[in-house]
Parts: C-alpha cells; sequence; structure tokens
C-alpha cells in the first residue's frame, strides 16, 4: 500500500526512524537498520577522542541521516551543534535536542521553540524534540518545524506511552507530522502510538537494549506498520466497560433443542 | 605553542590543522573541525595552528 510520510517534501516509505547510541556492538548497525526497514537514522556529534572512529561507516548508504543536537543547554548551543553536523556533509536535517536537565533528561520547551526558530532561519530543516505539550508544539509549528517529536515517556525508560493523553491532544491539533519519540520500549508500544495517529516513531534504546537487536528492529517495523495499516482502517466502535457484549456469529437458525 | 584542542591545553609545534588531523589518525573527510569558533572547509586545512588558538574536533556517533 502506498502511505509515504511526507517530510520536508521527502517521501519516505518507512514511518520508523531509528537511533545508533548504546549498541554493545556497532557492527550490527547495518543488519538493523536493513531489518527495521527505517530511512532515517540518528546520530550524534561528539568531540573525537584519540583513536575513536566515527559512526558513518556502519551506516548504509541512501538513509537519511538525522544529527541530534544533543549535549545542547540553550538555543545558541543547538544551533552551534547543528551548523557542525550540517559541515559534516550529510545534509540539513536536525532533530533538536535542547536539554538541561540531566537527571530526567526531559527536553527545555522554550530552549527548543527558539532553536528551532534560530535553525529554520539558517534553512535547516529541523525535527525538535519535545515534551507532550500542546504549546510547546505549537511554538515550534510556527517557527517552522518540519515535523514535532513528543515524547512517550523519559528517554530510555522503556516505559511506553505514558504521555498517551497528550500524545492524542497533540495528533488531533498538530497538522505537521507527529513523531513519537523516545520511551518506546516494546513493539506494541510503537503500534499503539501509530494506532492512535502518530505519523512516525522513533525507536533507540528498545532495539539497542535487546538481547537479538536485528530481531528487534524488525519487530518494530512490522508493528509501526501494522499501527499504521489500523490508523488507517478505521477500528470499529469500543464498547464501554461492562456494556453489553455483540456475538460475532447469528444469533438466528440454531439447530433444535440449541439456543434456547 | 599553546593551544586549546577539544578543551585541553597543549603545547607543542603542531604544524598545519592537516598535520594535527594525521598526527592523532583522524580522517579529515569525517571530522568537522571548529578553528576559533569558525567551522572550516576541508580545503582549508592547511592553515598553520597559532598560539592561543582554540580548535574542536568533531564527528558523528552513536545516538538517538
Amino acid at each position: 500500500m502506498e502511505d509515504p510520510l511526507l517530510i520536508a517534501g521527502l517521501p519516505l516509505k518507512s514511518r520508523l526512524f531509528i537511533g545508533t547510541g548504546k549498541y554493545g556492538d556497532d557492527s550490527l548497525i547495518p543488519a538493523v537498520v536493513k531489518a527495521s526497514g527505517a530511512e532515517v537514522i540518528t546520530v550524534a556529534l561528539r568531540r573525537v577522542e584519540k583513536g575513536q572512529k566515527g559512526i558513518l561507516s556502519h551506516i548504509p548508504a541512501g538513509v537519511r541521516l538525522l544529527p541530534n543536537t544533543s549535549g545542547a543547554r540553550t538555543a545558541e548551543e543547538a544551533l552551534r551543534l547543528a551548523r557542525l553536523a550540517r559541515a559534516a556533509g550529510c545534509g540539513d536535517w536536525i532533530k533538536i535536542e535542547v536539554i538541561s536537565d540531566t537527571r530526567h533528561l526531559l527536553p527545555d520547551g522554550y530552549e527548543t521553540a527558539r532553536a528551532t526558530e534560530l535553525l529554520v532561519k539558517e534553512g535547516f530543516v529541523a525535527l525538535p524534540y519535545i515534551n507532550a505539550d500542546l504549546y510547546v508544539a505549537r511554538a515550534c509549528v510556527s517557527a517552522g518545524a518540519a515535523a514535532v517529536m513528543p515524547l512517550g515517556a523519559p528517554i530510555g525508560t522503556n516505559r511506553g506511552l505514558q504521555t498517551r493523553e497528550m500524545l492524542a491532544i497533540i495528533i488531533e491539533e498538530i497538522e505537521i507530522p507527529v513523531v513519537v519519540d523516545a520511551g518506546l520500549g516494546r513493539p506494541s508500544h510503537a503500534c499503539e502510538a501509530m494506532e492512535m495517529g502518530a505519523s512516525a516513531c522513533l525507536v533507540n534504546t528498545a532495539i539497542a537494549s535487546a538481547r537479538d537487536p536485528v530481531l528487534m528492529a524488525e519487530a518494530f517495523g512490522l508493528s509501526v506498520r501494522a499501527g499504521r495499516e489500523s490508523f488507517l482502517a478505521r477500528a470499529g466502535a469500543m464498547k464501554g466497560l461492562g456494556e453489553r457484549a455483540s456475538a460475532s456469529s447469528p444469533l438466528t437458525g440454531f439447530l433444535d433443542g440449541m439456543g434456547k | 605553542m599553546r593551544v586549546v584542542i577539544n578543551g585541553v591545553e597543549e603545547t607543542d609545534d603542531f604544524g598545519s590543522l592537516e598535520d594535527l588531523l594525521q598526527s592523532r589518525d583522524m580522517d579529515p573527510l569525517t571530522v568537522v573541525v571548529e578553528y576559533n569558533g569558525q567551522i572550516l572547509r576541508h580545503e582549508d586545512l592547511d592553515r598553520p595552528l597559532l598560539d592561543g588558538d582554540r580548535i574542536e574536533i568533531v564527528q558523528f556517533v552513536g545516538g538517538g
């Protein structure tokens, strides 16, 4: 079924974005990317340590790189990181991540919206990572974001859609793509996000921390697709708790002596 | 000559940025160099290092 996700005019077949952090062995990444079907891959930018090799050699050709601005605590720091990332020659898509709270790692909505404005002015395709907060999402839309990426739960926690109610509101109200990012710990969480109408999901820890990351990547790819198709198929009404059941088979034409 | 490289002050005769990268086994095509706050293009890496310069050398690593 043709159902591309359009981000900044680029059609994406897969609605699963994956991260490249926390792998015990980075050489697994090509197989993870392939099994997941993902076409958008996040990376981070860091000072080069002596003898340390970068991640690019593990990233298959043809995927869209989405560098993040992790480490930035202000909009200006995010802009500096974004410029460095662009200078690396891998395009102008940036996941804006502005965090100064080192314990809970929650994104700073005000600085994130400001960073979105600064980056968009410089021609970046900005995908801000935000709390599941409608007003922050709206500020990012006004600033020219290409998508918003609200969190399902604090990053790296695998706790699933703890922000479900707020995500539903953002999905309802925001016109640009909504990519649920952070906290998705199981394929069922991603599936539910997609069934709710999210445009895509971004998963890192849940795949990287699985015993078999390649198999888990495949499971996430399937679940995101299943959730999307379920959303498009429009689920039937759900009965209320304790409400009368409704038979799936006809209640007429029983044999003699049955159904009495 | 004293130069700050990735936040660490070092004293040496470094030559050019290109020499510095080479001596540390860093591939100029996969790293990005910020020289006194300005991002350098690869073709500008032959610039000699001067006393007091601040250099940041970054690359892509795994991240979410």
